[in-house]
Protein backbone atom coordinates (compact mmCIF):
# COMPACT_ATOMS: atom_id res chain seq x y z
CA UNK A 1 0.00 0.00 0.00
CA UNK A 2 1.71 3.59 -0.83
CA UNK A 3 1.93 5.66 1.53
CA UNK A 4 2.81 9.07 2.83
CA UNK A 5 4.74 10.28 5.98
CA UNK A 6 3.96 13.50 7.70
CA UNK A 7 6.97 14.91 7.15
CA UNK A 8 6.03 14.48 3.00
CA UNK A 9 2.49 15.25 3.52
CA UNK A 10 3.31 18.93 5.10
CA UNK A 11 6.23 19.88 2.74
CA UNK A 12 3.50 18.50 0.02
CA UNK A 13 0.66 20.54 1.44
CA UNK A 14 3.13 23.91 2.02
CA UNK A 15 4.45 23.72 -1.78
CA UNK A 16 0.53 23.81 -2.78
CA UNK A 17 0.12 26.50 -0.73
CA UNK A 18 2.93 28.60 -2.56
CA UNK A 19 1.16 27.73 -6.02
CA UNK A 20 3.48 25.22 -6.85
CA UNK A 21 3.96 21.36 -7.11
CA UNK A 22 6.19 18.62 -5.77
CA UNK A 23 7.47 17.67 -9.20
CA UNK A 24 7.47 21.03 -10.63
CA UNK A 25 4.00 21.46 -12.19
CA UNK A 26 1.81 24.41 -11.69
CA UNK A 27 -1.85 22.80 -9.88
CA UNK A 28 -3.65 23.11 -12.99
CA UNK A 29 -1.50 21.23 -15.18
CA UNK A 30 -1.27 18.07 -16.38
CA UNK A 31 1.55 15.72 -16.60
CA UNK A 32 3.10 14.63 -19.99
CA UNK A 33 0.86 12.76 -22.02
CA UNK A 34 2.02 10.22 -24.58
CA UNK A 35 -0.83 8.15 -27.09
CA UNK A 36 -0.01 5.22 -29.26
CA UNK A 37 -3.22 3.95 -31.42
CA UNK A 38 -3.13 0.45 -32.81
CA UNK A 39 -1.27 -1.33 -30.70
CA UNK A 40 -3.50 -4.22 -30.72
CA UNK A 41 -4.07 -5.53 -34.24
CA UNK A 42 -6.58 -8.11 -32.99
CA UNK A 43 -9.03 -5.45 -31.95
CA UNK A 44 -11.15 -3.39 -33.97
CA UNK A 45 -9.47 -0.27 -31.93
CA UNK A 46 -7.06 0.36 -29.83
CA UNK A 47 -4.65 2.64 -27.81
CA UNK A 48 -2.05 2.47 -25.11
CA UNK A 49 -1.65 5.68 -23.36
CA UNK A 50 0.65 7.13 -20.52
CA UNK A 51 -0.02 10.02 -18.11
CA UNK A 52 3.09 10.67 -15.88
CA UNK A 53 3.64 6.94 -14.24
CA UNK A 54 -0.48 6.25 -15.05
CA UNK A 55 -0.58 3.72 -17.98
CA UNK A 56 -3.11 1.78 -19.57
CA UNK A 57 -4.09 -0.04 -22.59
CA UNK A 58 -7.64 0.08 -24.17
CA UNK A 59 -9.03 -2.42 -26.42
CA UNK A 60 -12.56 -1.96 -28.60
CA UNK A 61 -14.06 -5.10 -29.77
CA UNK A 62 -16.87 -4.12 -32.58
CA UNK A 63 -19.81 -7.05 -32.98
CA UNK A 64 -23.07 -7.31 -34.45
CA UNK A 65 -25.49 -8.68 -31.64
CA UNK A 66 -28.89 -9.38 -30.90
CA UNK A 67 -31.25 -7.39 -29.29
CA UNK A 68 -34.64 -8.07 -27.65
CA UNK A 69 -37.79 -7.58 -29.56
CA UNK A 70 -39.07 -4.46 -28.13
CA UNK A 71 -36.16 -2.50 -27.55
CA UNK A 72 -34.93 0.32 -30.02
CA UNK A 73 -31.54 0.55 -28.91
CA UNK A 74 -28.56 0.51 -32.09
CA UNK A 75 -25.67 0.23 -29.96
CA UNK A 76 -24.61 -1.47 -26.69
CA UNK A 77 -21.51 -0.69 -24.98
CA UNK A 78 -19.75 -2.85 -22.13
CA UNK A 79 -16.90 -1.59 -20.32
CA UNK A 80 -14.56 -3.96 -18.57
CA UNK A 81 -12.05 -2.14 -16.19
CA UNK A 82 -9.18 -4.39 -15.24
CA UNK A 83 -6.46 -3.49 -12.37
CA UNK A 84 -3.47 -5.51 -12.82
CA UNK A 85 -1.97 -7.16 -9.98
CA UNK A 86 1.34 -6.09 -10.56
CA UNK A 87 0.71 -2.18 -10.95
CA UNK A 88 -0.08 -1.90 -7.46
CA UNK A 89 -0.15 -3.77 -3.80
CA UNK A 90 -3.57 -2.30 -3.36
CA UNK A 91 -4.85 -4.15 -6.47
CA UNK A 92 -5.06 -7.08 -4.67
CA UNK A 93 -8.58 -8.71 -3.69
CA UNK A 94 -11.55 -6.70 -2.96
CA UNK A 95 -9.65 -3.36 -3.40
CA UNK A 96 -9.17 -4.21 -7.05
CA UNK A 97 -12.53 -4.87 -7.91
CA UNK A 98 -13.58 -1.65 -5.51
CA UNK A 99 -11.43 0.26 -7.87
CA UNK A 100 -12.59 -1.71 -11.05
CA UNK A 101 -16.17 -1.42 -10.26
CA UNK A 102 -15.90 2.62 -9.46
CA UNK A 103 -14.13 3.07 -13.26
CA UNK A 104 -16.33 0.81 -15.28
CA UNK A 105 -19.69 2.22 -13.64
CA UNK A 106 -17.77 6.62 -14.37
CA UNK A 107 -17.67 5.78 -17.81
CA UNK A 108 -20.52 3.85 -18.17
CA UNK A 109 -22.78 6.92 -17.05
CA UNK A 110 -20.81 9.19 -18.94
CA UNK A 111 -20.51 7.11 -22.46
CA UNK A 112 -24.30 6.47 -21.90
CA UNK A 113 -25.33 10.17 -21.06
CA UNK A 114 -23.11 12.09 -23.58
CA UNK A 115 -24.88 10.03 -26.22
CA UNK A 116 -21.49 9.39 -27.73
CA UNK A 117 -22.36 7.87 -31.30
CA UNK A 118 -24.44 8.31 -34.44
CA UNK A 119 -27.32 6.30 -34.26
CA UNK A 120 -28.12 6.81 -38.21
CA UNK A 121 -25.37 5.65 -39.32
CA UNK A 122 -24.98 2.92 -36.90
CA UNK A 123 -28.18 1.41 -37.70
CA UNK A 124 -28.45 -2.40 -38.36
CA UNK A 125 -32.08 -4.04 -37.95
CA UNK A 126 -33.93 -2.18 -34.97
CA UNK A 127 -35.21 -4.96 -32.79
CA UNK A 128 -32.76 -7.59 -34.01
CA UNK A 129 -29.16 -6.65 -34.58
CA UNK A 130 -27.25 -4.04 -32.32
CA UNK A 131 -23.73 -2.73 -32.53
CA UNK A 132 -22.27 -4.25 -29.31
CA UNK A 133 -18.76 -2.20 -28.36
CA UNK A 134 -16.98 -4.06 -26.28
CA UNK A 135 -14.22 -2.19 -24.33
CA UNK A 136 -12.03 -4.04 -22.35
CA UNK A 137 -9.16 -1.75 -20.17
CA UNK A 138 -5.90 -2.72 -18.51
CA UNK A 139 -4.49 -0.59 -16.19
CA UNK A 140 -0.73 -1.72 -16.72
CA UNK A 141 0.83 0.53 -14.02
CA UNK A 142 -0.42 3.41 -10.99
CA UNK A 143 0.88 6.79 -10.49
CA UNK A 144 -2.26 8.18 -9.71
CA UNK A 145 -5.38 9.84 -11.82
CA UNK A 146 -6.72 6.45 -13.30
CA UNK A 147 -9.70 7.97 -14.34
CA UNK A 148 -8.51 10.52 -16.89
CA UNK A 149 -5.78 8.29 -18.04
CA UNK A 150 -8.76 5.92 -18.55
CA UNK A 151 -11.10 8.42 -20.49
CA UNK A 152 -8.77 9.91 -22.76
CA UNK A 153 -7.31 6.35 -23.93
CA UNK A 154 -10.73 5.10 -24.43
CA UNK A 155 -11.74 8.20 -26.26
CA UNK A 156 -8.51 7.50 -28.62
CA UNK A 157 -9.04 3.97 -29.04
CA UNK A 158 -12.66 4.81 -29.87
CA UNK A 159 -11.55 7.41 -32.82
CA UNK A 160 -9.54 5.11 -34.68
CA UNK A 161 -12.23 1.98 -34.16
CA UNK A 162 -13.00 0.83 -37.81
CA UNK A 163 -16.88 -0.79 -38.39
CA UNK A 164 -16.96 -3.04 -41.02
CA UNK A 165 -19.68 -2.45 -43.92
CA UNK A 166 -22.61 -4.80 -43.12
CA UNK A 167 -25.11 -5.31 -45.92
CA UNK A 168 -28.53 -5.96 -44.88
CA UNK A 169 -30.81 -8.59 -47.04
CA UNK A 170 -34.40 -9.03 -46.44
CA UNK A 171 -35.87 -12.40 -47.23
CA UNK A 172 -39.77 -13.16 -46.03
CA UNK A 173 -39.12 -11.03 -42.98
CA UNK A 174 -35.86 -12.84 -42.36
CA UNK A 175 -32.98 -10.41 -42.30
CA UNK A 176 -29.39 -11.68 -43.37
CA UNK A 177 -26.36 -9.73 -42.70
CA UNK A 178 -23.29 -10.25 -44.63
CA UNK A 179 -20.40 -8.87 -43.32
CA UNK A 180 -17.93 -7.40 -45.60
CA UNK A 181 -14.94 -9.07 -46.11
CA UNK A 182 -12.47 -6.67 -47.50
CA UNK A 183 -10.41 -4.78 -44.57
CA UNK A 184 -10.29 -2.44 -46.52
CA UNK A 185 -14.28 -1.90 -46.61
CA UNK A 186 -14.62 -0.09 -43.12
CA UNK A 187 -15.54 3.44 -42.14
CA UNK A 188 -13.83 4.96 -39.17
CA UNK A 189 -16.23 5.99 -36.14
CA UNK A 190 -17.22 9.26 -35.06
CA UNK A 191 -16.77 10.40 -31.77
CA UNK A 192 -16.60 13.76 -31.39
CA UNK A 193 -18.93 14.13 -28.19
CA UNK A 194 -16.76 11.16 -25.98
CA UNK A 195 -16.16 13.17 -22.95
CA UNK A 196 -12.90 13.12 -20.75
CA UNK A 197 -12.47 13.19 -16.94
CA UNK A 198 -11.35 15.80 -15.44
CA UNK A 199 -10.24 15.33 -12.05
CA UNK A 200 -9.17 17.55 -9.37
CA UNK A 201 -7.75 16.73 -5.59
CA UNK A 202 -8.56 18.78 -2.75
CA UNK A 203 -4.98 19.41 -0.86
CA UNK A 204 -5.42 22.45 1.93
CA UNK A 205 -7.64 24.48 0.34
CA UNK A 206 -6.63 24.47 -3.24
CA UNK A 207 -7.78 22.09 -6.04
CA UNK A 208 -4.93 20.34 -8.24
CA UNK A 209 -5.64 19.32 -11.58
CA UNK A 210 -4.50 15.65 -12.25
CA UNK A 211 -3.06 14.54 -8.87
CA UNK A 212 -0.47 12.00 -8.58
CA UNK A 213 -0.53 8.95 -6.23
CA UNK A 214 1.67 10.87 -3.37
CA UNK A 215 -1.03 13.72 -4.26
CA UNK A 216 -4.18 11.60 -4.42
CA UNK A 217 -2.91 9.70 -1.16
CA UNK A 218 -2.53 12.81 0.99
CA UNK A 219 -5.84 14.37 -0.72
CA UNK A 220 -8.73 14.96 1.81
CA UNK A 221 -11.31 15.36 -1.50
CA UNK A 222 -11.63 14.67 -4.87
CA UNK A 223 -13.89 16.02 -7.79
CA UNK A 224 -14.23 14.12 -10.66
CA UNK A 225 -16.22 15.63 -13.84
CA UNK A 226 -16.72 14.54 -17.55
CA UNK A 227 -16.93 17.14 -19.70
CA UNK A 228 -17.33 17.18 -23.70
CA UNK A 229 -15.83 19.60 -26.60
CA UNK A 230 -18.97 21.86 -26.33
CA UNK A 231 -18.19 22.14 -22.56
CA UNK A 232 -21.16 20.27 -21.63
CA UNK A 233 -21.27 18.08 -18.13
CA UNK A 234 -22.43 14.21 -18.43
CA UNK A 235 -20.94 12.84 -14.70
CA UNK A 236 -19.99 14.75 -11.69
CA UNK A 237 -18.58 12.64 -8.80
CA UNK A 238 -17.26 14.15 -6.12
CA UNK A 239 -16.34 13.51 -2.03
CA UNK A 240 -14.63 15.08 0.87
CA UNK A 241 -15.39 18.44 2.02
CA UNK A 242 -16.06 21.32 -0.42
CA UNK A 243 -17.38 24.72 -0.69
CA UNK A 244 -19.87 25.12 -2.90
CA UNK A 245 -18.25 28.57 -4.07
CA UNK A 246 -15.68 26.99 -5.48
CA UNK A 247 -17.72 24.59 -7.78
CA UNK A 248 -18.51 27.14 -10.47
CA UNK A 249 -14.53 28.54 -10.70
CA UNK A 250 -13.71 25.10 -10.87
CA UNK A 251 -16.23 24.43 -13.68
CA UNK A 252 -14.97 27.23 -16.10
CA UNK A 253 -11.75 25.76 -15.50
CA UNK A 254 -13.07 22.16 -16.52
CA UNK A 255 -14.60 23.58 -19.56
CA UNK A 256 -11.39 25.34 -21.03
CA UNK A 257 -8.96 22.72 -20.17
CA UNK A 258 -11.09 20.24 -21.54
CA UNK A 259 -11.78 21.41 -24.91
CA UNK A 260 -8.15 22.06 -25.17
CA UNK A 261 -7.10 19.01 -23.87
CA UNK A 262 -9.71 16.75 -26.36
CA UNK A 263 -8.14 18.66 -29.37
CA UNK A 264 -4.58 18.38 -28.37
CA UNK A 265 -5.78 14.34 -28.11
CA UNK A 266 -7.22 14.58 -31.45
CA UNK A 267 -4.73 16.03 -33.18
CA UNK A 268 -2.10 14.09 -32.32
CA UNK A 269 -4.04 11.17 -32.63
CA UNK A 270 -5.17 12.40 -36.88
CA UNK A 271 -0.77 12.57 -37.05
CA UNK A 272 -0.09 9.45 -35.36
CA UNK A 273 -2.47 6.91 -37.25
CA UNK A 274 -1.67 8.97 -40.51
CA UNK A 275 1.50 8.20 -40.39
CA UNK A 276 1.35 4.69 -39.69
CA UNK B 1 -56.71 1.20 -8.54
CA UNK B 2 -55.32 -2.34 -8.65
CA UNK B 3 -51.86 -2.02 -9.42
CA UNK B 4 -51.07 0.84 -6.87
CA UNK B 5 -52.01 -1.38 -4.38
CA UNK B 6 -50.46 -4.39 -5.65
CA UNK B 7 -47.99 -3.47 -8.32
CA UNK B 8 -48.02 -3.80 -11.60
CA UNK B 9 -48.75 -7.30 -12.12
CA UNK B 10 -50.11 -7.17 -15.39
CA UNK B 11 -49.11 -4.04 -16.50
CA UNK B 12 -45.88 -3.77 -18.73
CA UNK B 13 -43.42 -1.23 -17.68
CA UNK B 14 -43.85 1.08 -20.24
CA UNK B 15 -47.45 1.58 -20.21
CA UNK B 16 -47.14 3.00 -16.62
CA UNK B 17 -44.55 5.02 -17.89
CA UNK B 18 -46.77 6.54 -20.90
CA UNK B 19 -49.43 7.45 -18.15
CA UNK B 20 -47.86 8.67 -15.41
CA UNK B 21 -48.17 11.74 -13.82
CA UNK B 22 -46.20 13.64 -11.16
CA UNK B 23 -49.29 14.23 -8.52
CA UNK B 24 -47.26 16.62 -6.22
CA UNK B 25 -45.46 19.90 -7.28
CA UNK B 26 -42.43 19.56 -8.55
CA UNK B 27 -40.35 21.17 -5.84
CA UNK B 28 -42.01 19.42 -2.71
CA UNK B 29 -40.75 16.10 -1.08
CA UNK B 30 -42.24 12.84 -0.26
CA UNK B 31 -43.93 12.20 2.58
CA UNK B 32 -40.69 11.66 5.15
CA UNK B 33 -41.06 9.02 7.90
CA UNK B 34 -38.10 9.30 10.45
CA UNK B 35 -37.40 6.55 13.14
CA UNK B 36 -34.15 5.81 15.54
CA UNK B 37 -34.24 2.13 17.78
CA UNK B 38 -35.28 -0.12 15.31
CA UNK B 39 -32.81 -2.57 15.56
CA UNK B 40 -32.10 -3.73 19.17
CA UNK B 41 -28.60 -4.98 19.33
CA UNK B 42 -26.68 -2.02 17.21
CA UNK B 43 -25.05 0.88 19.11
CA UNK B 44 -27.92 2.83 17.22
CA UNK B 45 -30.24 2.35 14.00
CA UNK B 46 -32.14 4.41 11.92
CA UNK B 47 -35.35 4.21 9.53
CA UNK B 48 -36.04 6.17 6.88
CA UNK B 49 -39.06 6.27 4.47
CA UNK B 50 -39.44 8.41 1.14
CA UNK B 51 -42.52 7.75 -0.05
CA UNK B 52 -42.13 4.36 -0.70
CA UNK B 53 -38.41 4.00 -0.26
CA UNK B 54 -37.77 2.25 2.68
CA UNK B 55 -34.27 2.06 4.44
CA UNK B 56 -33.03 1.00 7.62
CA UNK B 57 -29.22 1.41 9.16
CA UNK B 58 -27.70 -0.01 12.02
CA UNK B 59 -24.29 1.62 13.35
CA UNK B 60 -22.20 -1.10 15.33
CA UNK B 61 -19.30 0.21 17.50
CA UNK B 62 -16.87 1.74 18.36
CA UNK B 63 -15.94 -1.57 18.58
CA UNK B 64 -12.10 -3.41 17.96
CA UNK B 65 -12.32 -4.41 14.21
CA UNK B 66 -13.82 -7.91 13.57
CA UNK B 67 -11.40 -8.79 10.74
CA UNK B 68 -7.72 -7.59 10.82
CA UNK B 69 -7.29 -6.42 7.12
CA UNK B 70 -5.26 -3.91 5.76
CA UNK B 71 -3.76 -0.76 7.67
CA UNK B 72 -3.51 -2.05 10.61
CA UNK B 73 -6.62 -0.73 12.82
CA UNK B 74 -4.69 -2.25 16.08
CA UNK B 75 -2.02 0.53 15.75
CA UNK B 76 -3.78 3.00 13.98
CA UNK B 77 -4.33 6.55 15.32
CA UNK B 78 -7.49 7.14 13.86
CA UNK B 79 -10.63 5.09 13.61
CA UNK B 80 -11.73 2.82 10.63
CA UNK B 81 -15.50 3.80 8.80
CA UNK B 82 -16.88 0.63 7.15
CA UNK B 83 -19.78 0.56 5.23
CA UNK B 84 -22.06 -2.30 3.79
CA UNK B 85 -24.92 -1.82 1.92
CA UNK B 86 -27.52 -4.65 0.62
CA UNK B 87 -30.59 -4.57 -1.10
CA UNK B 88 -32.98 -6.65 -0.75
CA UNK B 89 -33.95 -9.02 -3.34
CA UNK B 90 -37.78 -7.82 -3.37
CA UNK B 91 -36.72 -3.96 -3.26
CA UNK B 92 -38.23 -3.41 -7.15
CA UNK B 93 -39.85 -4.33 -10.09
CA UNK B 94 -37.67 -4.79 -12.55
CA UNK B 95 -35.97 -8.02 -13.81
CA UNK B 96 -32.48 -7.18 -12.98
CA UNK B 97 -33.24 -7.32 -9.33
CA UNK B 98 -33.97 -11.10 -8.91
CA UNK B 99 -31.91 -13.12 -7.11
CA UNK B 100 -28.88 -13.65 -10.28
CA UNK B 101 -26.24 -12.45 -7.41
CA UNK B 102 -27.46 -15.14 -5.10
CA UNK B 103 -24.04 -16.30 -3.77
CA UNK B 104 -22.21 -13.91 -5.40
CA UNK B 105 -21.54 -11.90 -2.45
CA UNK B 106 -22.07 -7.99 -3.06
CA UNK B 107 -23.30 -6.97 -6.44
CA UNK B 108 -21.19 -4.37 -8.49
CA UNK B 109 -23.92 -1.79 -7.41
CA UNK B 110 -24.15 -2.77 -3.76
CA UNK B 111 -20.18 -2.19 -3.86
CA UNK B 112 -20.22 1.39 -5.11
CA UNK B 113 -23.18 2.34 -2.90
CA UNK B 114 -21.18 1.08 0.00
CA UNK B 115 -17.41 3.30 -1.24
CA UNK B 116 -20.04 6.49 -1.77
CA UNK B 117 -21.48 6.56 1.69
CA UNK B 118 -17.97 5.67 3.40
CA UNK B 119 -16.50 8.20 1.53
CA UNK B 120 -19.40 10.41 2.49
CA UNK B 121 -19.21 10.15 6.14
CA UNK B 122 -15.33 9.79 6.35
CA UNK B 123 -14.61 14.06 6.71
CA UNK B 124 -17.73 13.94 8.80
CA UNK B 125 -16.95 11.52 11.33
CA UNK B 126 -14.47 12.54 13.56
CA UNK B 127 -12.30 9.63 13.63
CA UNK B 128 -9.32 10.86 15.94
CA UNK B 129 -11.23 10.00 18.48
CA UNK B 130 -11.60 6.51 17.86
CA UNK B 131 -8.49 5.33 17.47
CA UNK B 132 -7.68 1.32 17.21
CA UNK B 133 -11.92 1.08 16.61
CA UNK B 134 -14.20 0.32 14.06
CA UNK B 135 -17.08 1.97 13.55
CA UNK B 136 -18.94 -0.47 11.20
CA UNK B 137 -22.11 0.77 9.11
CA UNK B 138 -25.16 -1.73 7.76
CA UNK B 139 -27.40 -0.37 5.75
CA UNK B 140 -30.49 -2.25 4.17
CA UNK B 141 -32.72 -0.92 1.38
CA UNK B 142 -35.74 -2.27 1.86
CA UNK B 143 -37.80 -0.79 -0.97
CA UNK B 144 -36.47 1.16 -4.22
CA UNK B 145 -38.39 3.40 -5.65
CA UNK B 146 -36.01 6.21 -6.65
CA UNK B 147 -33.66 8.58 -4.49
CA UNK B 148 -32.57 5.22 -2.91
CA UNK B 149 -28.64 6.40 -1.93
CA UNK B 150 -30.66 10.39 -0.83
CA UNK B 151 -32.58 7.56 2.14
CA UNK B 152 -29.34 5.99 3.03
CA UNK B 153 -27.66 8.74 4.23
CA UNK B 154 -30.21 10.04 5.80
CA UNK B 155 -30.83 7.07 7.50
CA UNK B 156 -26.95 6.44 8.36
CA UNK B 157 -27.07 10.18 9.90
CA UNK B 158 -29.86 9.24 12.14
CA UNK B 159 -28.44 5.76 13.28
CA UNK B 160 -24.74 7.31 13.45
CA UNK B 161 -26.54 10.38 15.80
CA UNK B 162 -28.44 7.75 17.82
CA UNK B 163 -25.18 5.50 18.42
CA UNK B 164 -24.00 8.52 19.83
CA UNK B 165 -20.51 8.53 17.94
CA UNK B 166 -19.03 12.24 17.41
CA UNK B 167 -20.12 13.71 14.31
CA UNK B 168 -18.93 17.27 12.69
CA UNK B 169 -22.63 17.77 11.85
CA UNK B 170 -26.01 15.81 10.84
CA UNK B 171 -25.48 15.01 6.64
CA UNK B 172 -28.67 15.63 5.04
CA UNK B 173 -29.23 14.80 1.24
CA UNK B 174 -31.91 15.30 -1.87
CA UNK B 175 -32.11 14.13 -5.08
CA UNK B 176 -33.08 16.25 -7.86
CA UNK B 177 -34.33 14.77 -11.80
CA UNK B 178 -33.97 16.77 -14.52
CA UNK B 179 -36.99 15.89 -16.63
CA UNK B 180 -37.13 15.31 -20.38
CA UNK B 181 -39.24 18.36 -20.08
CA UNK B 182 -36.78 20.15 -18.51
CA UNK B 183 -38.70 20.44 -15.24
CA UNK B 184 -36.22 19.89 -12.03
CA UNK B 185 -37.60 17.35 -10.25
CA UNK B 186 -37.12 17.01 -6.33
CA UNK B 187 -36.96 13.49 -4.91
CA UNK B 188 -37.76 11.49 -7.91
CA UNK B 189 -39.84 8.24 -7.64
CA UNK B 190 -38.67 5.12 -10.09
CA UNK B 191 -40.65 6.49 -12.93
CA UNK B 192 -38.58 9.46 -12.60
CA UNK B 193 -35.35 8.31 -12.21
CA UNK B 194 -35.50 6.07 -15.44
CA UNK B 195 -37.34 8.93 -17.66
CA UNK B 196 -34.83 11.08 -15.99
CA UNK B 197 -32.24 13.16 -18.57
CA UNK B 198 -30.35 13.90 -15.19
CA UNK B 199 -30.04 13.17 -11.71
CA UNK B 200 -28.20 14.45 -8.97
CA UNK B 201 -27.31 13.67 -5.78
CA UNK B 202 -25.98 16.65 -3.38
CA UNK B 203 -24.87 15.37 0.02
CA UNK B 204 -24.35 18.27 3.06
CA UNK B 205 -23.05 18.64 6.74
CA UNK B 206 -25.75 20.84 8.11
CA UNK B 207 -23.96 23.24 10.13
CA UNK B 208 -21.53 23.69 7.60
CA UNK B 209 -21.16 25.70 4.14
CA UNK B 210 -19.96 23.13 2.76
CA UNK B 211 -20.85 20.20 0.72
CA UNK B 212 -19.62 16.63 1.52
CA UNK B 213 -20.70 14.41 -2.17
CA UNK B 214 -22.30 15.29 -5.63
CA UNK B 215 -22.98 12.61 -7.62
CA UNK B 216 -24.30 13.21 -10.78
CA UNK B 217 -25.12 11.58 -14.45
CA UNK B 218 -26.72 12.86 -17.17
CA UNK B 219 -26.34 15.63 -19.93
CA UNK B 220 -26.54 19.15 -18.49
CA UNK B 221 -24.78 22.67 -19.70
CA UNK B 222 -22.16 24.05 -16.19
CA UNK B 223 -24.86 26.63 -15.76
CA UNK B 224 -27.87 23.84 -15.45
CA UNK B 225 -26.21 21.75 -13.66
CA UNK B 226 -25.23 24.59 -11.13
CA UNK B 227 -28.89 25.61 -10.90
CA UNK B 228 -30.27 22.40 -9.92
CA UNK B 229 -27.01 21.57 -7.07
CA UNK B 230 -28.43 24.94 -5.82
CA UNK B 231 -31.44 23.68 -5.60
CA UNK B 232 -30.48 20.06 -4.18
CA UNK B 233 -28.54 21.63 -2.13
CA UNK B 234 -31.56 24.01 -0.39
CA UNK B 235 -33.70 20.77 -0.50
CA UNK B 236 -31.03 19.06 1.40
CA UNK B 237 -31.04 21.77 3.74
CA UNK B 238 -34.84 21.83 4.81
CA UNK B 239 -34.77 17.78 4.96
CA UNK B 240 -31.64 18.47 7.63
CA UNK B 241 -33.45 20.39 9.67
CA UNK B 242 -36.63 18.31 10.39
CA UNK B 243 -33.80 15.69 10.62
CA UNK B 244 -32.52 17.97 13.30
CA UNK B 245 -35.92 18.37 15.11
CA UNK B 246 -36.92 14.68 15.37
CA UNK B 247 -33.68 13.55 16.93
CA UNK B 248 -34.44 16.86 19.43
CA UNK B 249 -37.89 15.01 19.87
CA UNK B 250 -36.48 11.84 20.38
CA UNK B 251 -33.91 12.92 23.04
CA UNK B 252 -36.09 14.87 25.27
CA UNK B 253 -38.89 11.61 24.87
CA UNK B 254 -35.89 9.66 26.44
CA UNK B 255 -34.35 11.61 28.75
CA UNK B 256 -36.84 10.95 31.77
CA UNK B 257 -35.88 7.41 31.31
CA UNK B 258 -32.05 7.74 31.52
CA UNK B 259 -32.07 9.18 34.17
Amino acid sequence: MFAVSKAEKSYLLEAIALGTRVDGRSLLEYRPISVQVGVLPSASGSSRLRLGETEVLVGVKVEVGDVAEASTENIQIHFTVECSGSANADFLGREAENWSSELQSALESAYQAANVFDEDRLKLVPGKFCWVFNVDILVLDTGGNMLDAISMATRAAFSTTLIPRVYIQENDGVFELEIDDNPNACDRLHIHRAPTFLTFALLGNNFVLDPSLQEETSARGKFSVAVDTNGDISYVYSFGLLDGVEMSKLLTIVKKTGKLLLDRLDHSIENDSSST
Amino acid sequence: MLFQRYGPCLEPQSSLEENYQRTRPNNSLRSLVLNTRTIADAAGSGYVELGRTKVIAAVYGPRPPLRSSKGGVENAMKGRLTCEVVKSAYCSYSCESTRSQIGKGFSEEERLLSIRLVRAFEPILLLDKYPKCSIDIFVVLLEDDGSAFTAMTLATSLALADASIELVSIVASATVAISPKQEYLVDPDKTECEQAIALITVSLPLHATQLCEIYHIGKLSAEEWLSAVQLAVEVAQTVGNSMCQFLLQEMAKNEPSNQ
